[in-house]
């Protein structure tokens, strides 16, 4: 027991010192760059790179989030972002007539617009919660992506309430023209980056974080014990909703306008696939991944190698070095650092003394506390009664 | 089936869509003629003259590599290349040279949407630093550079083919500027030579529903409306869309002929199914609807298209010398590209040609955060392979149009024959400023003549 609790406390302390050292190096990122950079570059690496990565990180966070302890990949996740941004730029913009002759635009200051975008970006994952939360496997990923295709067409061709293809133009935030400002916008993303990473990362540790997770582990168990286990997932959704809806007001902010294109098939992919390279069982992978899918989409195009130009197959390059990532970390990157990591430690301490029973027991997937969420488990094999303590915590 | 099946899925589909996006560059790339061989084709006018000296001028180039319009992006790319090829090659040299100041060239790639485009001319223009960005390719992205170039006042924006109106025709950017016509001027002539020769006095529409068909639709209705022809049904779809069972259904069949202004595939997918439901009515098309793309496609419907009447920048079947120089320089230098030259190509080259004359008119000189430049590029004029080039007090450029009719050649093979051409055509297609065709953007419901 006194192993486990100074196992705990050195936990504990790299728990506090990694993100902590993560946040300063985040917080002295604009401060450096133009140091090393011209201003146009130093901005171009605040905004484009720095932010975009930030605002890509927390739509990613929320897959992450509900893929990890609802066991729910939704491919809806970009959906609601663009949802958010849509209602950001509705409540935001002065009454205008579209091209239909409808009159759409409330006036509101950025914030207000930003806190109804926000709770209607909520309710909105509810309702595709509660659509979808009945299902699993295939046909849930087929059901998100049907809504997430549906939104698509509905806001291409709703003129009186989204504008159409050609969307909504000139929506300002609250720190303005991001060009004009552009480390008081990093700054405002980097915030709620590390709010939305540490809100989840407390809310899984509450009661309902666990009952969540236990949720996703067996669902069958926990219908017997009288969870509502539609219920929690629908919360799981409304919680994704609101995740996915920060990112799309801070995507709408540093755009400065928004159309469908922000939520075609592609963004709905690309969200997947910066939380695949970053790792879908690890929260902060989705800040790695995104921060290694935007710099692979900017600098593809300038990579030569052997004097051959990528510059017209940028495309072929960005495949080529995803279908790598998947290849070599099926777990993410950060699920390549953790788990080399680990087989290191469990290598070293196997070599030292034979593994303790909890260790053994604990294992590394079974680590629900660290950084890693563990891989979800079979329901059949977890039939032992004698572990039922989760479920009534 | 339990969760864990559901992440490897996720997994799978991702790596699915990579591998697709993978192949989907691939196939649709051809080896870039960078290094054109200086020999293959005679410049048509050094730039060695100009007094240019220790700088570099980087262009940035900007055109959709992927999604609906990657092939026209190809094109868009050519004409950038094959204008500094013909315009600034010196002997013996390699790369491209105005006086003693190489020009550089920085490609991107969008994929035709305006948050794309936006971002990758960023790149180009914060983070590569380049001088003068041409581009970008489609409608809506163009109407998203316009913004942007007024927040970078300092840099000059050249349209790549972007053919939406009101790119500059309302609320202009002094810093952008378009040498290739609008979507517009590319119908000059047709609705006339409909309402006119043809004698077709009611149609239905059928066009994809964003700004550029807009513009295409409203540049034919101009001059149909006010010869006193009827527009009865508009359908607007989707770019990109593939069935289109509703939409034939819909078509009443008391018209005397469907106006289509789709692009590419979505041409050849209306045209099939139009006929497979046994739809007999003329076409008339829009710029893009029935280019070589459309008409060299192996196709039951292709019959169908022989008396369709179009109106475009380019021709293939003109004789015009300099037309011929430029059809024979493109072919020479890039023996992969298409048959013959087409709209994209010629704009991105007007537009790379107007760069290179404003240059040469300052000897490359872009100090003081380039006005002299701008100044001398708005001035600019020039002889294009279709007609005389000049730009309107919108920096809009003022050019050729083509009223062409599709005939089936002695080979067998279907091509657009010109029926006449118009030089100096303004973006206003000639209405007086106070029109009331003028005093609206184009739109969904805009001209309108029931």
């Amino acid at each position: 027991m006194s192993g486990m609790s100074s196992r705990m406390s050195g936990r504990a302390a790299r728990r506090a010192g990694l993100p902590a050292l993560g946040v300063a190096l985040l917080v002295l990122y604009p401060l450096v760059l133009p140091l090393l950079f011209s201003a146009n570059q130093a901005r171009y690496w605040t905004l484009s790179i720095g932010s975009n990565s930030l605002i890509l990180g927390v739509v990613a966070l929320s897959l992450i989030f509900m893929s990890g302890y609802g066991g729910m990949v939704s491919l809806a996740q970009a959906s609601l972002a663009g949802f958010a941004a849509y209602i950001v730029a509705i409540m935001n913009l002065l009454p205008s007539s579209t091209a239909t002759g409808a009159t759409i635009g409330f006036g509101w200051p950025p914030i207000p617009s930003a806190i109804v975008a926000l709770i209607l970006a909520t309710l909105a994952g509810a309702l595709v919660g509660a659509i979808a939360s009945r299902s699993s496997g295939i046909y849930f990923l087929m059901l998100t992506l049907a809504i997430a295709v549906g939104f698509f067409y509905v806001v291409l061709q709703n003129y009186e309430f989204f504008g159409g293809h050609i969307g909504f133009a000139q929506i300002l935030g609250p720190t303005g023209q991001p060009r004009a400002n552009p480390i008081a916008f990093y700054y405002m993303c980097l915030a709620v980056a590390v709010f939305a990473y540490l809100g989840l990362r407390y809310l899984v540790r509450t009661q309902l974080g666990l009952t969540f997770q236990a949720v996703r582990d067996n669902p069958r168990r926990m219908r017997a014990l009288g969870y509502r286990v539609s219920l929690h997932r629908i919360a799981i959704f409304a919680i994704g909703g609101f995740v996915a809806g920060l990112s799309g007001v801070l995507g709408v902010w540093y755009r400065g306008n928004i159309s469908p294109g922000v939520v075609d098939l592609s963004r709905t992919i690309d969200v997947l696939i910066i939380a695949v390279i970053g790792g879908l069982g690890y929260p902060v992978g989705a800040f790695i991944g995104a921060v290694i899918f935007v710099i692979l989409d900017v600098f593809a195009s300038s990579v030569e190698v052997f004097g051959f130009s990528f510059d017209e197959r940028f495309n072929t390059l960005i495949g080529l070095a995803f279908v790598v990532i998947v290849l070599v970390a099926p777990h993410g990157l950060v699920g390549l650092v953790d788990r080399g990591w680990k087989g290191t430690k469990r290598r070293l301490s196997s070599s030292r003394a034979p593994a303790t029973a909890g260790e053994a027991a604990a294992g590394p997937a079974g680590d629900a506390t660290e950084e890693g969420i563990p891989a979800p488990v079979d329901p059949i094999d977890q039939r032992d009664p004698g572990s039922t303590g989760i479920g009534n915590s | 089936m339990t969760f864990a099946t559901t992440k490897k899925l996720a997994v799978l589909i991702a790596a699915t869509a990579i591998l697709a996006a993978a192949c989907s560059s691939g196939n649709a790339t051809t080896a870039p003629a960078s290094q054109a061989p200086a020999d293959s084709a005679a410049p048509a006018e050094s730039m060695a003259a100009a007094t240019c000296s220790g700088k570099t001028i980087k262009l940035g180039g900007l055109a959709t590599l992927e999604g609906p319009f990657a092939v026209p992006g190809q094109e868009g790319f050519r004409g950038i290349e094959q204008a500094l090829n013909d315009y600034a090659k010196v002997e013996g040299k390699e790369g491209w040279w105005l006086g003693d100041c190489e020009i550089t060239l920085t490609k991107e790639g969008s994929d035709a949407t305006p948050a794309v485009a936006l971002e990758k001319a960023k790149k180009l223009i914060e983070q590569d630093d380049v001088d003068i960005l041409i581009g970008p390719l489609s409608g809506d992205e163009g109407l998203a550079m316009k913004d942007y170039a007024k927040q970078v006042p300092d840099k000059t924006f050249v349209n790549g083919s972007s053919a939406a109106q009101d790119t500059t025709f309302r609320d202009p950017a002094p810093n952008f500027f378009r040498f290739s016509t609008d979507g517009a001027q590319w119908q000059a002539g047709l609705g006339k030579y409909a309402f006119d020769d043809k004698g077709y006095k009611k149609v239905a529409l059928v066009a994809e529903d964003y700004s550029f068909p807009y513009t295409q639709v409203g540049g034919f209705m101009y001059e149909f409306c006010e010869a006193g022809g009827k527009v009865v049904q508009k359908n607007w779809v989707p770019l990109g869309t593939k069935d289109y069972s509703a939409v034939v259904s819909n078509l009443p069949t008391d018209v005397d002929a469907i106006y289509v202004a789709l692009g590419g595939a979505d041409a050849v997918n209306f045209f099939t199914q139009y006929q497979a439901a046994g739809g007999k009515a003329k076409f008339i098309g829009g710029s893009i609807t029935v280019d070589q793309s459309v008409l060299a496609t192996e196709g039951a419907f292709a019959d169908s298209l022989v008396g369709t009447i179009t109106a475009s920048p380019t021709s293939d079947t003109a004789t015009e010398p300099a037309w011929l120089e430029y059809v024979k320089n493109y072919k020479a230098q890039f023996p992969d590209g298409l048959p013959y030259p087409g709209l994209f190509a010629l704009s991105y080259y007007n537009e790379t040609v107007g760069v290179l004359k404003g240059l040469e008119a300052v000897n490359g000189d872009l100090s003081g955060d380039q006005k002299a430049f701008m100044e001398a590029l708005a001035k600019v004029t020039f002889d294009g392979p279709t007609g005389p080039v000049s730009l309107d007090s919108n920096r809009q450029a003022i050019s050729s149009n083509y009223v062409s009719e599709i005939q089936k050649g002695a080979d067998g093979k279907l091509a657009a024959v010109v029926i006449s051409k118009v030089d100096n055509i303004p973006q206003t297609l000639g209405l007086p400023a106070d029109s009331p065709y003028l005093a609206q953007p184009v739109s969904r419901d805009f001209p309108d003549c029931p």
